[in-house]
């Protein structure tokens, strides 16, 4: 069981964290905090034990991204349409780039989203998201490619 | 850099202070409430097990139990071992040894069975020899799935029929649990799970014409095609049923007849699809969020066209969240099979007219420009010349063949000659399509044969030779700087006795 000082102490770390893979997934703010919040109360329940912190930030963002999935897989959700929400203060150039990155499908967001933003390898990304590195290679090349198409440029060559 | 502007845009996402206190109450509080509530699981998940050993127990000691509790007084007091012998024969042996038989493959101690052979009327034989199908069809539905269809099954043939598949399933180690038995039927040339879910006849590159292909693509074996007059003319009864290597549980199998006839099948339908996305439609094939890398098009001339355009193919994940198209007309298209990188295969078909694809008995709108960016991607072809480059100043070639064993050909001039013929010659290749930038791959159906790595002033060459059926052989080149992980950047084809004469010819320059 975890105590109120380790309660606060993820939510501190991650929140953030969590809550823009979470935004990169659902493409709105209160789904995704939504998203977190479910991701937390999992933590709660289960009380893994973690090696080290990466792996714990590692499980929870994993443990976000297939909540994330799971409610964009009900029936609700694909009938519904969520209000159109940015992110505030950007500017128009970002904004450009993040709705490009947005409008991707969905299996090419997450994995753009954890290597750019979370610099996370292409080893890690595969076992975070328990997918190939092959598929994850092909994932992230083809949504480059799919970048290059609507920005008009590259978006970065793999490290 | 654009990836600087993503991160700068991801980081003025914070999360806000206000939200993060609440979040963090709402934790704690929870956290508090967690002993009260797991104490009150432990304490539910106590009395679910008291209650499941009672019936447990109930059961074990008289099988009867259940389906008379559903009936009269005086059959509940058969459910406590009181013998109802008034005016009834004796049970048969057969069906009491069929009893026996299903006990024992359960793994229930033998002097239950025994118990029942003693003390059973008829009467109570039928209903516990009902039960007991009843109870293999928790399993395996054949008995039932029989009984739907109208035919009559005498207890003792049930009964054998399942015994004879309890023995299968403990050859496969699963001795000692109840059957785990996958019962197949077929209506209308078409295989039907008990789960509802249709299979279709392969007809297109899955040959299964030699035992070891047959055996190549077998995987676990989940049980046989059961009897009936449904059943004529399509696999005979106690055909074995197999998942095919490689493939996703379920999404094609390999029915071998008693005569050792293969056949492969393939997921066509599922009866819950209806609301599928395209993306869930596919994960019946594949893995989660997988996506294809090569398109399979069964051309009606007999041709197949490989697809393996990476933007091409990258457009197809844009409908990955696409709902079906309502009252769309389907089997117009092109037979198609998509290819998944962890080895899955889908069955589908194309309509690049009317612009869509159909997937799992659902159709889909291809996205806008694909049809004619494919029609277009078909016709292309190139020469071997222009997809190697011609390669000038070779310096090495080295064949190395299926079984690890290599020929060198070390002397340029050989090497070079070698690596004309294979450019020059118009005819070597055949009819092939190069398609794009990548090979086939997670094709557990094509068999290997060898690779050619050529040395030349440019870099370096890697060929190599899969066998796709039993004529043609695909040729994936990869040059210098392909991305890792990527496959193959072309891909031709040439028949296998022009492998095989090449093969020859080069082992005569080696010699030299």
């Amino acid at each position: 069981m975890h105590s109120a000082e380790d309660v606060q102490r993820v939510v501190d770390t991650y929140a953030s964290t969590l809550l823009r893979t979470a935004f990169s997934l659902m493409k709105n703010r209160s789904d995704a905090e939504d998203m977190v919040q479910e991701a937390l109360l999992k933590y709660m329940e289960k009380a893994p034990e973690f090696e080290t912190p990466q792996h714990e930030r590692a499980w929870l963002i994993r443990v976000t991204v297939n909540l994330c999935r799971n409610r964009q897989n009900t029936a609700w959700f694909r009938k519904t349409v969520p209000l159109d929400e940015s992110i505030p203060a950007l500017e128009s150039e970002e904004s450009h780039v993040l709705e490009a990155v947005l409008a991707l499908p969905k299996k090419y967001r997450t994995v753009i989203h954890l290597y750019y933003y979370e610099g996370y390898s292409v080893a890690d990304i595969a076992q975070i998201l328990g997918r190939k590195q092959n598929t994850i290679l092909s994932q992230m090349s083809r949504a480059r490619n799919l970048l290059k198409q609507s920005l008009k440029e590259e978006f970065d060559e793999l490290r | 850099m654009n990836c600087d502007k993503y991160r700068s845009a991801m980081d003025k996402l914070e999360a806000e202070e206000e939200w993060k206190e609440k979040l963090a109450d709402a934790m704690k509080r929870r956290a508090g409430q967690q002993p009260q509530k797991a104490w009150r699981m432990q304490l539910a998940a106590g009395c679910a097990c008291v209650f499941v050993l009672l019936v447990a127990v109930l059961l074990w000691r008289n099988p009867v139990a259940l389906q008379t509790a559903e009936n009269t007084a005086a059959q509940a007091a058969g459910q406590a071992g009181e013998p109802e012998t008034a005016g009834q024969p004796v049970a048969s042996a057969e069906a009491a040894a069929a009893t026996a038989d299903v006990f024992a493959a359960e793994g229930a101690p033998e002097e239950a069975g025994s118990g029942a052979e003693t003390e059973e009327t008829e009467g109570q034989s039928e209903k516990q020899d009902t039960r007991m199908q009843e109870r293999i069809g928790e399993s395996a539905e054949e008995p039932q799935q029989t009984a739907d269809a109208g035919t009559v099954e005498s207890s003792g043939q049930a009964s054998s029929q399942t015994v004879e598949n309890s023995s299968v399933t403990e050859g496969n180690g699963q001795s000692g649990s109840a059957p785990n038995v996958f019962t197949v039927r077929v209506e209308d040339r078409e295989l039907v799970s008990e789960m509802g879910r249709v299979y279709r006849r392969d007809h297109r590159n899955l040959e299964l014409d030699t035992e070891e292909k047959q055996e190549l693509y077998r995987s676990k074996y989940v049980g046989e095609v059961g009897t009936g007059e449904e059943f004529a003319g399509n696999y005979p009864e106690g055909s074995k049923v197999y998942e095919i290597s490689g493939y996703k549980a379920g999404s094609g199998y390999i029915v071998v007849s008693p005569d050792g006839e293969s056949e492969a099948v393939e997921l066509v339908e599922v009866p819950e699809a209806e609301n599928y996305t395209f993306e869930q439609a596919a994960g019946c094939y594949t893995e989660e969020e997988d996506s294809v890398y090569t398109v399979c098009l069964y051309e009606e001339d007999g041709g197949v066209s490989v697809v393996n355009d990476l933007d091409l193919l990258a457009q197809l994940d844009s409908i990955s969240e696409a709902a079906p198209l309502e009252d769309a007309q389907v089997g117009n298209g092109v037979q198609a099979a998509l290819y998944f990188s962890d080895g899955g295969r889908a069955a589908a078909a194309f309509d690049l007219d009317d612009g869509t694809v159909e997937l799992l008995g659902n159709t889909y709108r291809l996205p806008e420009g694909f049809p004619q960016k494919m029609e277009k991607a078909k016709k292309e072809t190139k020469s071997f010349s222009e997809v190697t480059g011609s390669p000038s100043g070779v310096t090495m070639m080295r064949i190395t063949a299926s079984d690890g064993s290599s020929v060198e050909i070390k002397d340029p001039a050989a090497a070079q000659k070698a690596v004309d013929s294979l450019l020059k010659s118009p005819e070597w290749l055949g009819k092939y399509y190069v398609l794009g930038k990548t090979g086939f791959c997670g094709n557990s159906e094509f068999t290997e044969l060898g690779k050619i790595e050529i040395t030349h002033s440019g870099g370096k060459l890697e060929l190599t030779f899969t066998q796709i059926d039993s004529s043609m052989v695909s040729v994936f080149v990869r040059g210098d700087g392909a991305e890792e992980g990527a496959y193959s950047p072309y891909h031709g084809r040439i028949t296998a006795q022009e492998w095989t004469d090449f093969l020859t010819y080069a082992e005569g320059l080696s010699q030299r």
